[in-house]
Order: structure tokens, then C-alpha cells, then sequence
């Protein structure tokens, strides 16, 4: 590795940094959107500095375990936060006038400490605390500047994360009843069995599935992605719902036996074709072009609790479920920057009547192909990447359907795509305006965009950083 | 397990469950946010319960947990009410 840096004091920056910044935002109130978009930056460099420190571990102002807080940054954890880095760098810069509004930068900084602290938590009691911190930032984010409709998405999107982050906390509470430990490394050693093991299982993977949005617990989604401004709305749904489903990852590969995740994975196949049907129709018939968006989301989720379905008898499902991740937070990010302000050029957002908003627009169109295109799994995109790897290790483990069904999949994707590719057709107004927000949301979007592309040409070294976890 | 602390279980168990049931069940705001702070009674007392040792000694970590959880918790309920408030004020405009 390049760097000798000690991992102690990068690790803790990660979470130590975007919390200064906060503080810095509530000092410095007419500074606070430079402050959170430098922080969102400087988090994108340490996590890119990060890299030489895979597979350190440090314990803060050296409490160890079980009182002291543990962060431990391993290949899959670096992965996490290197595909949501560059979401809230780009967001952030393409949303000056979102973070200017009361309170968003110091939510947006908090909301990245969490979501850091979550991606290192060595400990099942911290990875709550990290949830709880993503899930009230995100919520109050959902209401910044927006109307009462968003305010009552934000209130149903606090309870449900309320809810979830208590069934997590009831079946922290039991594993801490029956083995005395909360790092996850005791915990597996500790080789809990029979209800010891099911009961909290059960609890977690309820609350979990419902912070993450998955179907049928999608209900709260695309009201609370629908409503909140487009940077929130990226952020959302590229790296706040996968917070839910990278504990549920660490959850069934890190602390229950392998054996449990084989008796569970009919379930989470079961839910994710659940999820791409549903999400995938509803798409195609929403009216609004955020709904749209967000029901897309509802259908991706999917692919990912598909992917959990067969991380017992594949290994290689859980890369499948770190490309989706990683394809779908930098598509689907780029993707709602470029809408917004497609929308917002139109001066609506219902998909039948949105219309190309002109040649000013050139990077916003370009991210929404691009985007759409990882979306539906087209090779060479990331989205494909991890298709691909879902369906060869699906098909090593005797599940010859899977194949067809992502195809079939990403044939629905494509076509509600399609409805906004035949929007940008149509002419656009006698008077197209100019792009007032600046050129730099349009390449912001593109950047993100162009991101899911590139992820395409990583497989190998995805696979590596996500296999060697030990 | 000594008879005191199955009841206490018991009890942690039921509030759990009671603050779920209005969380989930109830349509209105108020009564939900009212319900995850009895849920999350309900995890602080199995805490608590798990804290006592067999031989009266008490270990420290639950204790630990319980007072992080409640400041979460009067974190979350200070937005719940924030937010109940702001739905109340815009659907009167």
C-alpha cells in the first residue's frame, strides 16, 4: 500500500470530520453551505486516503471493547464508502441553494458522520447508534424548505425509521442478554443457536428490511423520496437505505452462522422478485416524474435482497450485492440531480407532459441516459456488472431462473426509462430558458452518471475488495 | 432466572410490544411517537433487567446503552414533535 498513515487517525476522521463540520455550520451560519460542501469533499479525500488503511481497525481515545467505540474499515466497508463519498461531494455541489436553507447543511454533515459511522461499526450497539443518527438527519432533511406534504412524508419516514431502529434495538438487546458482547467478531464466536439466535434475527431483519425500504415494507419510500428536494432525495435513496442493508449484510454474513442465511434465503429471494415486480409497475404508471424515480428505487432494493437470497451458496452474490449497491446509489443519484432540474426548466414534473427543456441542458440529458441505462443492466454499466455476477453465481447454485427473470427485469426498467427518454423528444417550448441553476448541477449529474459507467470496468477489482473480507 | 426478573422481562416484553402496536396501529401522529417511546422503554428495561448479575454484582455496560438510547430517543422525540407541529401549522394555511 501507498501510504503508511496509521489507520487510528484516519478512521476516526471519517466520522470525526463531517461532526466538526456540523459544529462549524451552527458557528458559522452564513458560511454553513460552503462548510458542508467542503466537508463533503474533504470526506470524498479521506475516504480516497482510506484505501491504504483497509483492514485497520482502531478503538477511540483507546477504550477498548465492550464500553470503548470500534471502527474497523475492511474491503467491503471501504467499497460503501467509496461509492457514497462522491454522492454527497456531487450532491452537495450541485445543491448550494437546498443546503442554504435553515438547518440543511448542519443535517447534511451529521447525516454523512452517520452514515460513516455506520459503514466502519465494529460493534452491533454503535451501528444503532450510526442508524439512529442517518435516520433523524434524513427525516428532518425530507421536511428543509419543502411544503406540508413533505412534511408529512417526513413525519411517516421518522416513524418508520423510529420503528425500525427499535426492532434493531430490541435484538441487540437479546444477543447482549444471551452473550454478554456487542463487537460482532465475539458475538459470532459466541456460536448462538435455536431461538437465542433466531428471535433477535428475526427482530433486526424486520427492522432493518423496513429502514430499507424493501417490498413490502415500501410503503413510506416514494412519498419521502417523491417530496424532498432533489439533492436530499439522491442522497436518500443512493445512500440512506443502503446504511439499513449494509447492517443487514454484516448482520447475515458476519454475525449469524452460514447455515441460517441458507434456511432465510427463500424469504429475501422471495421479497426481491416481490420488490422488482411491484416497483417496476408502479413506475411505469406514476404520474410524476420523482414518483417515478423513486418507485425505481422500490424495484432496485429488490435486486439486492435477491442477491442476499443466494450469499450462502455463492459467494460471489455478495459482490452482486455490492454492485447493485454501488450502481444504483451513483446512477440513481446522478439520475435525481438531472430530473430536478429537467423538472424544474418544464415548471412541472408529470412525465406525459415534460418535454426536452433545450440544448442547455446538455450534461442534465446525457446523465439521464447514462443513468437510465445502468438502471436497466445495459453492459457496460455498473448495473450490468452486477447482473451479470447475480445471474453466473445464481446459475452455479442450480437457480437457472434468475437469469431470465433479470433480464425480464431489466426489460421493465427499460421501459419505464423509455417514458422519459420519449419526453426529451419532444420539442422543446418556443422560449427554452436558460439553465439557471449554473452549469455545474448539469456536470454534477453527468459526474455521478458517468461514475455508474465506469463502475462497469471494475468488476475485478470490486470482487477482490469485497472477497478478501476475511 | 429468578422470579423478580422474569417478571421484569415479562414486563420489558409487554411495553415493547404495547408501543409497536400504537407505532404501527394508530392513525394519529402524536399517539405513534407516544408508542416508539414505550417501545423504547420496553428495550431499556430489558437492559436493565439483563444489567443485575446472578450474584447481585451489576455490569455496567447496559447502563451504558440505556443512557446513549435515551438521548437518542429524546432526540427523535424532539423532531417527532417538531415535524407533528409543522404538518398542524401548514394544513391550517
Amino acid at each position: 500500500m501507498p501510504t503508511a498513515a496509521s489507520p487510528d487517525a484516519v478512521l476516526a476522521a471519517l466520522v470525526v470530520l463531517p461532526l466538526a463540520a456540523a459544529l462549524g455550520t451552527l458557528v458559522l451560519p452564513r458560511l454553513a453551505p460552503a462548510v458542508a460542501t467542503a466537508a463533503s469533499w474533504a470526506n470524498l479525500a479521506l475516504v480516497a486516503f482510506a484505501f491504504g488503511t483497509i483492514g485497520g481497525e482502531t478503538w477511540l481515545a483507546g477504550w477498548s471493547a465492550p464500553l470503548g467505540i470500534g471502527l474497523r474499515l475492511d474491503g467491503l466497508a471501504w467499497v460503501f464508502l467509496a461509492f457514497s463519498a462522491p454522492v454527497f461531494a456531487l450532491a452537495a455541489s450541485a445543491g448550494r441553494a437546498t443546503l442554504a436553507e435553515d438547518g440543511a447543511a448542519t443535517l447534511w454533515t451529521t447525516l454523512i458522520a452517520g452514515v460513516n459511522a455506520i459503514f466502519l461499526g465494529a460493534d452491533l450497539f454503535n451501528l444503532y447508534v450510526g442508524l439512529e443518527v442517518v435516520s433523524l438527519s434524513a427525516a428532518a432533511l425530507t421536511a428543509v424548505g419543502a411544503g406540508a406534504a413533505a412534511a408529512r412524508a417526513a413525519l411517516r419516514y421518522l416513524f418508520v425509521g423510529l420503528g425500525g431502529s427499535l426492532l434493531y434495538l430490541m435484538a441487540v438487546a437479546s444477543i447482549y442478554r444471551a452473550t454478554g458482547a456487542l463487537d460482532i467478531g465475539l458475538v459470532a464466536s459466541m456460536g448462538l443457536q435455536g431461538p437465542a439466535l433466531a428471535t433477535p434475527l428475526a427482530l433486526a431483519t424486520a427492522g432493518l428490511l423496513l429502514k430499507g425500504g424493501v417490498a413490502p415494507f415500501h410503503f413510506w419510500l416514494p412519498p419521502a423520496h417523491g417530496n424532498a428536494a432533489p439533492i436530499v432525495s439522491a442522497a436518500l435513496s443512493a445512500v440512506v437505505v443502503k446504511t439499513a442493508l449494509y447492517v443487514l449484510l454484516r448482520l447475515w454474513l458476519d454475525v449469524a452462522p452460514q447455515t441460517a442465511l441458507a434456511d432465510a434465503a427463500p424469504i429475501f429471494r422471495a421479497l426481491g422478485l416481490l420488490a422488482v415486480v411491484v416497483g417496476g409497475v408502479a413506475a411505469l404508471r406514476a404520474l410524476r416524474l420523482k414518483a417515478l424515480i423513486a418507485y425505481s428505487t422500490v424495484a432496485q432494493l429488490g435486486y439486492m435482497a435477491l442477491a442476499l437470497g443466494f450469499a450462502a451458496e455463492a459467494p460471489g452474490a455478495t459482490v452482486a450485492f455490492v454492485a447493485f449497491a454501488a450502481a444504483h446509489a451513483l446512477a440513481k443519484s446522478g439520475l435525481f440531480v438531472a430530473a430536478g432540474m429537467i423538472a424544474k426548466a418544464n415548471g412541472h414534473d408529470e412525465v406525459p407532459r415534460l418535454t426536452d427543456p433545450g440544448t442547455a441542458y446538455g450534461p442534465a440529458k446525457a446523465a439521464l441516459a447514462i443513468s437510465g441505462g445502468a438502471l436497466a443492466g445495459l453492459p457496460p454499466t455498473g448495473g450490468f456488472l452486477a447482473k451479470w455476477t447475480l445471474a453466473q453465481d445464481a446459475a452455479a447454485a442450480g437457480a437457472w431462473w434468475v437469469a431470465p427473470a433479470l433480464v425480464a427485469a431489466g426489460l421493465l426498467t427499460a421501459a419505464y426509462m423509455a417514458r422519459l427518454a420519449t419526453a426529451m423528444m419532444r420539442d422543446p417550448p418556443e422560449n427554452a430558458a436558460a439553465d439557471e441553476g449554473g452549469p455545474l448541477r448539469g456536470w454534477s449529474a453527468l459526474a455521478l452518471a458517468s461514475a455508474a459507467l465506469l463502475l462497469g470496468f471494475l468488476g475485478a477489482p470490486l470482487a477482490a475488495l469485497v472477497e478478501a473480507e476475511p | 432466572m429468578s422470579p423478580v426478573d422474569l417478571l421484569y422481562t415479562a414486563v420489558a416484553v409487554a411495553l415493547f410490544g404495547l408501543g409497536l402496536g400504537a407505532l404501527a396501529l394508530s392513525a394519529r401522529p402524536l399517539k405513534k411517537l407516544l408508542g416508539a417511546n414505550v417501545m423504547g422503554t420496553g428495550v431499556f428495561s430489558l437492559l436493565i433487567v439483563t444489567a443485575r448479575g446472578p450474584d447481585g454484582a451489576t455490569d455496567p455496560v447496559p447502563h451504558a446503552l440505556v443512557i446513549t438510547g435515551i438521548v437518542v430517543t429524546v432526540a427523535a422525540t424532539g423532531l417527532g414533535l417538531a415535524l407533528i407541529r409543522r404538518t398542524r401549522s401548514a394544513s391550517k394555511d
